[in-house]
Protein backbone atom coordinates (compact mmCIF):
# COMPACT_ATOMS: atom_id res chain seq x y z
CA UNK A 1 0.00 0.00 0.00
CA UNK A 2 1.24 3.29 -1.04
CA UNK A 3 2.51 5.95 2.09
CA UNK A 4 0.67 8.89 2.50
CA UNK A 5 3.23 11.89 2.16
CA UNK A 6 2.09 14.56 5.42
CA UNK A 7 0.91 17.09 2.90
CA UNK A 8 -1.45 14.18 1.73
CA UNK A 9 -2.50 13.24 4.78
CA UNK A 10 -3.40 16.50 5.80
CA UNK A 11 -5.38 17.53 2.81
CA UNK A 12 -7.57 14.73 3.94
CA UNK A 13 -7.91 15.98 7.62
CA UNK A 14 -8.97 19.31 5.86
CA UNK A 15 -11.26 18.06 3.62
CA UNK A 16 -13.07 16.86 7.50
CA UNK A 17 -11.34 13.30 7.83
CA UNK A 18 -10.49 14.18 11.38
CA UNK A 19 -9.45 10.81 11.84
CA UNK A 20 -6.55 10.95 9.71
CA UNK A 21 -4.73 12.84 11.86
CA UNK A 22 -4.21 9.67 13.89
CA UNK A 23 -1.48 9.06 11.06
CA UNK A 24 0.69 11.93 11.87
CA UNK A 25 0.44 11.13 15.52
CA UNK A 26 1.88 7.40 14.62
CA UNK A 27 4.31 9.46 12.82
CA UNK A 28 5.59 11.48 15.12
CA UNK A 29 4.63 10.62 18.69
CA UNK A 30 8.38 8.64 19.73
CA UNK A 31 10.42 11.55 17.60
CA UNK A 32 8.68 13.63 19.52
CA UNK A 33 8.41 12.35 22.74
CA UNK A 34 12.21 12.13 22.95
CA UNK A 35 12.70 15.64 22.37
CA UNK A 36 10.28 16.56 25.20
CA UNK A 37 11.87 14.09 27.84
CA UNK A 38 15.29 15.37 26.98
CA UNK A 39 14.03 19.24 27.78
CA UNK A 40 11.81 18.08 30.38
CA UNK A 41 13.93 15.32 32.20
CA UNK A 42 10.56 13.95 33.23
CA UNK A 43 8.40 10.93 31.57
CA UNK A 44 5.18 12.33 32.35
CA UNK A 45 5.61 15.90 31.92
CA UNK A 46 6.89 15.16 28.61
CA UNK A 47 3.51 12.78 27.86
CA UNK A 48 1.41 16.22 29.09
CA UNK A 49 3.41 18.18 26.13
CA UNK A 50 3.51 15.77 23.53
CA UNK A 51 -0.27 15.69 24.47
CA UNK A 52 -0.29 19.44 23.84
CA UNK A 53 1.66 19.78 20.54
CA UNK A 54 -0.71 17.59 18.85
CA UNK A 55 -3.53 19.33 20.05
CA UNK A 56 -2.20 22.39 19.57
CA UNK A 57 -1.19 21.16 15.76
CA UNK A 58 -4.20 19.80 14.98
CA UNK A 59 -5.85 23.22 15.51
CA UNK A 60 -3.72 25.45 14.21
CA UNK A 61 -3.46 22.87 10.90
CA UNK A 62 -4.76 25.60 8.87
CA UNK A 63 -2.33 28.19 9.62
CA UNK A 64 0.14 25.58 7.96
CA UNK A 65 1.54 27.18 4.99
CA UNK A 66 3.30 24.38 3.17
CA UNK A 67 6.49 26.94 2.91
CA UNK A 68 8.18 25.14 4.97
CA UNK A 69 8.03 20.87 6.22
CA UNK A 70 5.21 19.93 8.30
CA UNK A 71 7.83 17.72 10.17
CA UNK A 72 10.03 21.09 10.89
CA UNK A 73 6.63 23.20 11.91
CA UNK A 74 5.30 20.38 14.21
CA UNK A 75 8.73 20.49 16.00
CA UNK A 76 8.57 24.24 16.41
CA UNK A 77 5.26 23.41 17.92
CA UNK A 78 7.09 20.37 20.47
CA UNK A 79 10.11 22.46 21.47
CA UNK A 80 7.87 25.48 22.11
CA UNK A 81 5.59 23.29 23.95
CA UNK A 82 8.08 21.61 25.67
CA UNK A 83 9.50 25.41 26.85
CA UNK A 84 6.00 26.27 28.29
CA UNK A 85 5.69 23.11 30.26
CA UNK A 86 9.29 23.43 31.45
CA UNK A 87 8.62 26.90 32.39
CA UNK A 88 5.30 26.43 34.38
CA UNK A 89 6.87 23.49 36.44
CA UNK A 90 9.27 25.88 37.20
CA UNK A 91 12.57 23.88 35.85
CA UNK A 92 15.35 25.55 36.32
CA UNK A 93 16.60 25.08 32.54
CA UNK A 94 17.17 28.61 31.64
CA UNK A 95 21.21 28.46 32.63
CA UNK A 96 21.41 25.25 30.57
CA UNK A 97 19.90 27.25 27.76
CA UNK A 98 21.49 30.15 28.36
CA UNK A 99 24.15 30.66 25.48
CA UNK A 100 25.38 28.85 22.72
CA UNK A 101 28.78 30.25 23.20
CA UNK A 102 28.84 28.58 26.60
CA UNK A 103 30.94 25.72 27.77
CA UNK A 104 30.37 22.55 29.19
CA UNK A 105 32.59 19.78 31.60
CA UNK A 106 30.76 16.86 31.33
CA UNK A 107 33.88 15.32 33.34
CA UNK A 108 31.41 15.36 36.89
CA UNK A 109 28.73 12.48 35.23
CA UNK A 110 31.20 10.98 32.68
CA UNK A 111 32.96 8.72 35.51
CA UNK A 112 29.81 7.51 36.73
CA UNK A 113 27.84 6.64 33.28
CA UNK A 114 31.70 5.32 32.43
CA UNK A 115 31.22 2.72 35.27
CA UNK A 116 27.47 1.41 34.65
CA UNK A 117 27.82 0.76 30.92
CA UNK A 118 29.48 -1.99 28.91
CA UNK A 119 30.11 -0.75 25.65
CA UNK A 120 31.04 2.18 23.92
CA UNK A 121 27.17 2.64 21.90
CA UNK A 122 25.80 2.22 25.71
CA UNK A 123 28.61 4.97 26.81
CA UNK A 124 27.69 7.28 24.20
CA UNK A 125 23.87 7.65 24.43
CA UNK A 126 23.82 8.08 28.25
CA UNK A 127 26.50 10.45 27.85
CA UNK A 128 23.91 12.36 25.38
CA UNK A 129 21.52 12.83 28.36
CA UNK A 130 24.48 14.57 30.19
CA UNK A 131 25.18 17.29 27.42
CA UNK A 132 23.68 20.73 27.81
CA UNK A 133 19.87 20.25 27.05
CA UNK A 134 20.56 22.83 23.56
CA UNK A 135 23.49 20.69 22.19
CA UNK A 136 21.32 17.07 23.37
CA UNK A 137 18.14 18.69 21.25
CA UNK A 138 20.48 19.73 18.24
CA UNK A 139 21.89 15.80 18.13
CA UNK A 140 18.08 14.38 18.75
CA UNK A 141 17.02 16.25 15.85
CA UNK A 142 20.07 15.98 13.56
CA UNK A 143 20.47 12.31 14.15
CA UNK A 144 17.18 10.96 15.42
CA UNK A 145 14.37 12.93 13.45
CA UNK A 146 17.08 13.26 10.08
CA UNK A 147 16.48 16.90 10.24
CA UNK A 148 19.11 19.42 8.42
CA UNK A 149 21.07 22.03 10.10
CA UNK A 150 18.89 24.48 8.42
CA UNK A 151 15.44 22.97 9.70
CA UNK A 152 16.95 22.60 13.18
CA UNK A 153 18.28 26.10 13.57
CA UNK A 154 14.15 27.22 12.61
CA UNK A 155 12.55 24.70 15.01
CA UNK A 156 15.30 26.03 18.10
CA UNK A 157 15.25 29.65 16.46
CA UNK A 158 19.20 30.06 16.43
CA UNK A 159 21.46 30.59 13.80
CA UNK A 160 22.60 28.28 11.26
CA UNK A 161 26.15 29.30 12.46
CA UNK A 162 24.82 28.32 16.01
CA UNK A 163 23.24 25.24 15.06
CA UNK A 164 26.43 24.03 13.44
CA UNK A 165 28.42 24.94 16.46
CA UNK A 166 26.14 23.37 18.75
CA UNK A 167 26.08 19.74 16.65
CA UNK A 168 30.17 20.20 16.47
CA UNK A 169 30.75 20.78 20.63
CA UNK A 170 28.79 17.74 20.49
CA UNK A 171 30.37 15.50 19.01
CA UNK A 172 33.78 17.10 19.65
CA UNK A 173 32.88 15.96 23.32
CA UNK A 174 32.01 12.95 22.57
CA UNK A 175 35.11 11.73 20.51
CA UNK A 176 37.12 13.01 22.75
CA UNK A 177 35.02 10.89 25.92
CA UNK A 178 36.16 7.79 23.54
CA UNK A 179 39.52 8.72 22.91
CA UNK A 180 39.86 9.48 26.92
CA UNK A 181 38.17 5.94 27.68
CA UNK A 182 40.00 4.03 24.78
CA UNK A 183 37.09 3.33 23.04
CA UNK A 184 38.65 3.80 19.85
CA UNK A 185 40.05 0.69 19.87
CA UNK A 186 36.77 -1.64 19.85
CA UNK A 187 36.35 -0.31 16.40
CA UNK B 1 45.14 22.11 5.54
CA UNK B 2 48.74 21.74 7.56
CA UNK B 3 47.05 19.63 10.39
CA UNK B 4 44.23 17.79 11.87
CA UNK B 5 41.61 20.40 13.63
CA UNK B 6 37.87 19.64 14.76
CA UNK B 7 36.86 21.60 11.80
CA UNK B 8 38.11 19.48 9.53
CA UNK B 9 37.23 16.51 11.38
CA UNK B 10 33.43 17.17 11.52
CA UNK B 11 33.67 18.10 7.72
CA UNK B 12 34.98 15.07 7.05
CA UNK B 13 32.43 12.90 8.68
CA UNK B 14 29.32 15.41 7.06
CA UNK B 15 30.99 15.16 3.64
CA UNK B 16 31.66 18.44 3.23
CA UNK B 17 34.91 18.05 1.99
CA UNK B 18 36.20 18.35 -1.72
CA UNK B 19 38.52 15.97 -3.14
CA UNK B 20 41.80 17.69 -2.72
CA UNK B 21 41.08 18.44 1.67
CA UNK B 22 40.33 14.39 1.68
CA UNK B 23 43.78 13.80 -0.26
CA UNK B 24 45.28 16.16 2.38
CA UNK B 25 43.45 14.11 5.03
CA UNK B 26 44.86 10.74 3.51
CA UNK B 27 48.49 12.24 3.99
CA UNK B 28 47.93 13.12 7.34
CA UNK B 29 46.53 10.72 9.25
CA UNK B 30 49.08 8.17 7.54
CA UNK B 31 52.09 9.96 8.74
CA UNK B 32 50.16 10.48 12.12
CA UNK B 33 49.18 8.09 14.35
CA UNK B 34 47.39 10.25 16.45
CA UNK B 35 45.56 11.79 13.80
CA UNK B 36 44.28 8.58 12.71
CA UNK B 37 42.78 7.36 16.31
CA UNK B 38 41.16 10.84 16.47
CA UNK B 39 39.68 10.21 12.65
CA UNK B 40 38.35 7.29 13.91
CA UNK B 41 36.84 8.31 17.19
CA UNK B 42 35.18 10.89 15.50
CA UNK B 43 33.81 8.47 12.80
CA UNK B 44 32.32 6.04 15.97
CA UNK B 45 31.11 8.84 17.54
CA UNK B 46 29.06 9.39 14.19
CA UNK B 47 28.41 6.05 13.45
CA UNK B 48 27.09 5.54 17.03
CA UNK B 49 24.15 8.48 16.90
CA UNK B 50 22.91 7.48 13.73
CA UNK B 51 22.38 4.62 15.38
CA UNK B 52 20.14 6.52 18.17
CA UNK B 53 16.46 5.47 18.66
CA UNK B 54 13.52 7.43 19.31
CA UNK B 55 12.26 6.54 22.50
CA UNK B 56 9.12 5.18 22.86
CA UNK B 57 6.29 7.40 23.07
CA UNK B 58 3.48 6.40 25.88
CA UNK B 59 0.71 3.89 25.17
CA UNK B 60 -2.32 5.11 24.32
CA UNK B 61 -1.19 8.81 23.28
CA UNK B 62 -2.98 8.00 19.94
CA UNK B 63 -6.27 7.27 21.64
CA UNK B 64 -5.94 10.24 24.38
CA UNK B 65 -5.31 12.70 21.10
CA UNK B 66 -7.99 11.38 18.78
CA UNK B 67 -10.76 11.26 21.34
CA UNK B 68 -10.14 15.12 22.48
CA UNK B 69 -9.92 15.78 18.38
CA UNK B 70 -12.83 13.89 17.63
CA UNK B 71 -15.01 15.91 20.23
CA UNK B 72 -14.30 19.11 19.02
CA UNK B 73 -16.96 19.25 16.45
CA UNK B 74 -19.85 17.78 18.43
CA UNK B 75 -19.23 21.02 20.90
CA UNK B 76 -19.24 23.31 17.89
CA UNK B 77 -22.08 22.00 16.62
CA UNK B 78 -23.80 22.77 20.02
CA UNK B 79 -22.66 25.80 20.08
CA UNK B 80 -23.97 26.67 16.55
CA UNK B 81 -27.15 25.28 17.81
CA UNK B 82 -26.63 28.17 20.33
CA UNK B 83 -26.90 30.83 18.38
CA UNK B 84 -29.58 30.17 16.07
CA UNK B 85 -31.73 29.74 18.80
CA UNK B 86 -30.63 33.30 19.79
CA UNK B 87 -30.64 34.33 16.67
CA UNK B 88 -34.55 32.51 16.26
CA UNK B 89 -36.22 34.61 19.06
CA UNK B 90 -34.40 37.88 18.09
CA UNK B 91 -36.30 37.83 14.50
CA UNK B 92 -39.21 36.70 16.48
CA UNK B 93 -39.43 39.40 18.66
CA UNK B 94 -38.45 41.99 16.71
CA UNK B 95 -41.06 40.93 14.33
CA UNK B 96 -43.46 40.94 16.66
CA UNK B 97 -42.75 44.28 18.14
CA UNK B 98 -43.06 45.75 14.18
CA UNK B 99 -46.54 43.61 13.86
CA UNK B 100 -47.62 44.87 17.39
CA UNK B 101 -46.75 48.76 16.14
CA UNK B 102 -48.32 48.48 12.10
CA UNK B 103 -51.40 47.04 13.85
CA UNK B 104 -51.64 50.29 16.00
CA UNK B 105 -52.10 52.61 12.50
CA UNK B 106 -54.82 52.74 10.33
CA UNK B 107 -53.82 52.43 6.68
CA UNK B 108 -57.21 53.13 5.33
CA UNK B 109 -57.04 56.45 6.10
CA UNK B 110 -53.81 56.99 4.77
CA UNK B 111 -54.22 56.05 1.23
CA UNK B 112 -57.53 57.62 -0.24
CA UNK B 113 -56.56 56.66 -3.81
CA UNK B 114 -55.86 52.95 -5.11
CA UNK B 115 -53.84 54.69 -7.83
CA UNK B 116 -51.07 55.89 -6.14
CA UNK B 117 -47.90 54.60 -6.63
CA UNK B 118 -45.32 52.81 -3.49
CA UNK B 119 -43.69 56.26 -3.47
CA UNK B 120 -46.37 58.37 -2.95
CA UNK B 121 -48.31 55.94 -0.56
CA UNK B 122 -44.90 55.63 1.53
CA UNK B 123 -44.84 59.31 1.55
CA UNK B 124 -48.39 59.97 2.06
CA UNK B 125 -47.90 57.50 5.10
CA UNK B 126 -44.77 59.33 6.63
CA UNK B 127 -46.44 62.16 6.21
CA UNK B 128 -49.74 61.73 8.17
CA UNK B 129 -48.12 59.00 10.93
CA UNK B 130 -45.04 60.42 11.79
CA UNK B 131 -46.44 62.65 13.95
CA UNK B 132 -48.31 60.24 15.98
CA UNK B 133 -44.96 58.82 16.74
CA UNK B 134 -44.66 60.85 19.99
CA UNK B 135 -48.23 60.06 20.98
CA UNK B 136 -47.71 56.02 20.85
CA UNK B 137 -45.10 56.47 22.70
CA UNK B 138 -47.16 58.12 25.16
CA UNK B 139 -48.63 55.12 25.27
CA UNK B 140 -48.62 51.58 26.86
CA UNK B 141 -46.63 50.89 23.44
CA UNK B 142 -43.47 52.30 25.25
CA UNK B 143 -43.96 49.84 27.79
CA UNK B 144 -44.11 47.14 25.79
CA UNK B 145 -41.29 47.95 23.93
CA UNK B 146 -39.10 48.22 26.63
CA UNK B 147 -40.17 45.07 28.15
CA UNK B 148 -39.57 43.34 24.89
CA UNK B 149 -35.92 44.77 24.39
CA UNK B 150 -35.73 44.02 28.54
CA UNK B 151 -36.05 40.16 27.29
CA UNK B 152 -34.06 40.37 24.46
CA UNK B 153 -31.18 41.75 26.03
CA UNK B 154 -31.34 38.89 29.07
CA UNK B 155 -32.09 36.37 26.77
CA UNK B 156 -28.84 37.32 24.56
CA UNK B 157 -26.75 38.19 27.71
CA UNK B 158 -27.27 34.25 29.02
CA UNK B 159 -26.04 33.03 25.56
CA UNK B 160 -23.02 35.20 25.64
CA UNK B 161 -22.13 34.19 28.93
CA UNK B 162 -22.88 30.59 28.37
CA UNK B 163 -20.54 30.89 24.96
CA UNK B 164 -17.75 32.61 27.13
CA UNK B 165 -18.42 29.30 29.52
CA UNK B 166 -18.06 26.77 26.91
CA UNK B 167 -14.97 28.59 25.21
CA UNK B 168 -13.04 28.83 28.37
CA UNK B 169 -13.63 25.12 29.21
CA UNK B 170 -12.47 24.10 26.12
CA UNK B 171 -9.11 26.07 26.45
CA UNK B 172 -8.94 24.68 29.20
CA UNK B 173 -9.33 21.40 28.37
CA UNK B 174 -6.08 21.56 25.84
CA UNK B 175 -4.20 23.56 28.26
CA UNK B 176 -4.05 20.96 31.37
Amino acid sequence: MKKLTDLEIIDSILKGNHGDFSLLIDRYKNKAFSLLKRILNNEMDAEEALQDSFLKAFNSLNSFRRDSKFSTWFYRIVYNTGLTVAASKKRKIEKEMSSVDDHFDLSAEDDMVYATTDNAKEYIHEMINKLPVRHALVIILFYIDNMSLNEISQVMDISLVNTKVLLHRSRNALRDLLLKHNYQEVI
Amino acid sequence: MKRLNNDVLNKYVDNELDEFEINELKEIINSNPEAQKQLNAHEMVDIILRKLEAKKAPAGINQFVMDKILNIPQSKSKVNYFFVSVIVVFTTLIFSSLGYLLSQVNFGESSSSTSLGVKEKIANFVSDYIPQVPALLDTSTLLFIGGSLTVVLLISGYFIIENHRSFKSKLNSFTH
